[in-house]
C-alpha cells in the first residue's frame, strides 16, 4: 500500500512539474500582464469609435489627458499640451501636441502618430498611439539637445488632414522655419503587419543607418527595400507613388523635412501588403479589433519604442538628424515631370532638324537620281516547282 | 541564319511569331505600368493590393493583344494618307510590328534600370521610350526605304515617317 501511495504521489509531482504546459499558458497569456497591452487596451476601451467628429474629439481628449499627466509628472522642460484645430472643407478636428522644450536651441524633432480610425482600429492606429505614449514617457525627463514635439495627428484616413495642417502652420504657430524641424518619426500600424519596417528615403542614409543600428527588441527591425513598391505616378506631391505614402510622414517630406516611418507590413508581388496571409489583412475593416492582438504585436510596439528612444537618445543622434537634411534626394530634380520633358523637347527638336537638313539631301539625290521602280521583298513567293515537286 | 532564310519563305508563321512577341514585349516593356494601374484600380474598389502576377500578365495581354490589332489599322492608315501604294502591305506591317517588338523589348530592358534605382524612374520613364522608339523608327526606315523605294520616292516616304513619328511623339508627350 505504501509503494502505491509513493508511486502515486511521484506521479502527482511529475505531472504538476511538467514545464511544457504551464509554460505554453503563462506564455499565451503574459502579454496581457505587460503595461504595453493594458496601454492598448485602456486606449482601444475609453475611445472605440474614433471616426466622426465626435468620436475623434473624445480620442484627442483622452490623448491630451495622458499629455497632462506627462506634464504634471515631469520636469519643467514639457509645456503644457495644446489642441491644434485641423480645418478642412468638411472636416473640423484636432491635433494634440505636446512641446518638450529645449530652452537653448531652436532645432527640434517630431515624433507623431495619427489617433483616427475606421471602425477601432486596434493596429491602424491605437498600436501607434501607444508607442507614442510610452515615447513621451519615456523621453519627458531625457535631456535632449533639441526641442521634441508628441503629435497626435488627427484626420489622417480623411486624407492627412492633421500632418498637413501641422507643417502648414508650424512657422505661424511657433514662430520657426520649417527647416528647424531636424526629423520626423511616424508611427503607423505597426503592429499587426507580419514585418516590423523603418522607410527613410529610396537610398540608404545615415539616419536610417542609426536607426537600424539601434534597433532593440524581440522584433527585427528591417529597412523598406528601396525600390519595392515605388510607381511612376505622380500622387501626394512625391512625383511618384509609393503604396505607404499615405500616412503622416507623408506632408513633412515633401516639405523638405527627413522623415523615418515605422509601420508592419509585408511586400508581395511588388506591391505592401499587411500580411502574406489574406485572413490577417485587417487594416482599415471593422476587423482590425483588439482581440487580433498577441505576443508578437506587443514585441513589435516595444520594439518601435526602445528603437526610437534609443536613437534619439543616441550621442549620434544630434550630429546626423543635423545633417539629415542634406542626404535628401532632390524631389525637385529627379522627381519633377518638368526637367525631363524639357531635355525630351530639346531632343524632339534636334530630330526635327535633323529630319528637314535628311529630306533636303534626299530631295538632292532625287533630282540627280532615276526613278526606276523598287520591288525587292523580304518573303520570297516559292516557285512552281517547289510548289509541285514532291521529295521524299 | 537559317532559321530566318526558312521563316522568309514562310509569311503565315512568321506573322504568327512576331504577333506574339509583340504581345509578350507589350507585357515585358509595360509590366510596371500595368502593375500600378491594376493597384490603383483596385485600391479605388476597395480591393488594395489587387495586382498579382496572373492579373498583370492578363491586363498586358489583353491590352497587348487589342494593340495587335491597332497598329495594323494605324500604320496602313498612315500609308493611306501618305498616298503610299507601291509597297507590298502585308510584308510592311510585319516588319512595323518587328521593330515595336524589337523597341518594346529594348525599352523592357531600359525600364529595370528604373526599378531598381528608383531615383531614375521619372527620368527614365520619360526619356527611354523616346530614346528607343527614335531608334527603332530609324532602323525601320533604314530597312524599308531601301526594300520599297528607289532614290525619288524615298524622299516623300522619309518625309511622311518623320511626321508621323513626330506627331505621334508631340501627341504622347502631351497626353503624358
Amino acid at each position: 500500500m505504501k509503494k502505491i501511495l509513493l508511486v502515486a504521489i511521484a506521479l502527482l509531482l511529475v505531472v504538476a512539474c511538467m514545464p511544457t504546459t504551464i509554460l505554453a499558458e503563462q506564455t499565451t497569456d503574459d502579454y496581457k500582464n505587460s503595461p504595453t497591452y493594458k496601454m492598448l487596451e485602456e486606449f482601444v476601451t475609453a475611445c472605440p469609435n474614433r471616426q466622426g467628429q465626435e468620436g475623434e474629439y473624445d480620442a484627442a481628449k483622452y490623448i491630451h489627458g495622458k499629455f497632462t499627466q506627462y506634464y504634471v509628472e515631469s520636469d519643467t522642460t514639457l509645456e503644457l499640451p495644446t489642441m491644434q484645430p485641423i480645418v478642412a472643407d468638411s472636416y473640423y478636428g484636432n491635433n494634440v501636441i505636446l512641446h518638450k522644450d529645449n530652452k537653448s536651441t531652436t532645432d527640434s524633432i517630431v515624433i507623431g502618430a495619427h489617433y483616427d480610425s475606421v471602425g477601432v482600429g486596434a493596429n491602424d492606429n491605437a498600436s501607434g498611439i501607444v508607442a507614442l505614449l510610452q515615447i513621451a514617457q519615456e523621453l519627458k525627463d531625457v535631456k535632449l539637445p533639441f526641442d521634441v514635439y508628441f503629435v497626435a495627428f488627427g484626420g489622417e484616413e480623411q486624407g492627412l488632414l492633421g500632418s498637413q495642417a501641422f507643417v502648414n502652420n508650424f512657422s505661424q504657430e511657433y514662430k520657426l522655419p520649417l527647416t528647424s524641424i531636424r526629423v520626423m518619426f511616424n508611427l503607423d500600424s505597426i503592429a499587426n503587419g507580419d514585418n516590423l519596417y523603418v522607410q527613410c528615403e529610396n537610398k540608404s542614409t545615415s539616419l536610417a543607418n542609426l536607426i537600424l543600428q539601434n534597433a532593440t527588441g524581440k522584433t527585427q527591425l528591417l529597412e523598406k527595400p528601396h525600390a519595392v513598391g515605388v510607381f511612376n505616378a505622380d500622387m501626394w506631391g512625391y512625383g511618384y507613388y509609393e503604396v505607404i505614402q499615405g500616412s503622416d510622414h507623408t506632408p513633412f517630406r515633401v516639405a523638405g523635412v527627413p522623415v523615418a516611418s515605422f509601420f508592419s507590413g509585408n511586400f508581395q508581388n511588388w506591391t505592401y501588403v499587411e500580411s502574406a496571409n489574406s485572413k490577417n489583412n485587417t487594416m482599415n475593416t471593422a476587423m482590425d479589433k483588439l482581440e487580433n492582438c498577441n505576443q508578437s504585436w506587443i514585441d513589435k510596439i516595444d520594439t518601435v519604442v526602445d528603437t526610437v528612444v534609443s536613437t534619439v537618445v543616441h550621442g549620434d543622434f544630434a550630429s546626423v538628424s543635423q545633417n539629415a537634411r542634406k542626404e535628401l534626394l532632390n524631389l525637385d530634380l529627379w522627381y519633377n515631370r518638368l526637367w525631363p520633358k524639357i531635355v525630351a523637347v530639346v531632343i524632339v527638336i534636334l530630330l526635327a532638324v535633323f529630319a528637314v537638313l535628311h529630306n533636303r539631301k534626299l530631295q538632292k539625290q532625287a533630282l540627280m537620281g532615276t526613278a526606276s521602280a523598287n520591288t525587292s521583298h523580304i518573303f520570297e513567293t516559292p516557285s512552281a516547282d517547289d510548289i509541285f515537286s514532291f521529295k521524299d | 541564319m537559317k532559321m530566318i532564310e526558312k521563316l522568309k519563305t514562310n509569311y503565315q508563321l512568321s506573322n504568327m511569331i512576331v504577333r506574339i512577341l509583340f504581345v509578350v514585349g507589350f507585357t515585358f516593356c509595360n509590366w510596371q505600368d500595368l502593375l500600378i494601374s491594376v493597384n490603383l484600380v483596385g485600391e479605388g474598389m476597395g480591393l488594395p493590393a489587387s495586382a498579382t502576377i496572373p492579373t498583370v500578365l492578363l491586363s498586358g495581354i489583353f491590352m497587348g493583344l487589342l494593340l495587335n490589332f491597332f497598329v495594323p489599322f494605324v500604320v496602313n492608315a498612315i500609308l493611306n494618307i501618305s498616298r503610299i501604294y507601291n509597297v507590298p502591305r502585308h510584308e510592311y506591317v510585319l516588319l512595323a510590328m518587328l521593330f515595336f517588338d524589337i523597341g518594346f523589348f529594348a525599352c523592357g530592358i531600359l525600364n529595370l534600370v528604373n526599378l531598381f534605382t528608383p531615383v531614375f524612374m521619372v527620368w527614365g520613364s520619360i526619356l527611354f521610350p523616346l530614346i528607343v522608339s527614335c531608334g527603332c523608327v530609324i532602323g525601320f526606315y533604314k530597312v524599308t526605304s531601301k526594300l520599297y523605294f528607289n532614290v525619288v520616292t524615298r524622299q516623300l516616304y522619309f518625309k511622311s515617317l518623320a511626321i508621323a513619328y513626330l506627331v505621334t511623339v508631340v501627341v504622347l508627350g502631351v497626353m503624358a
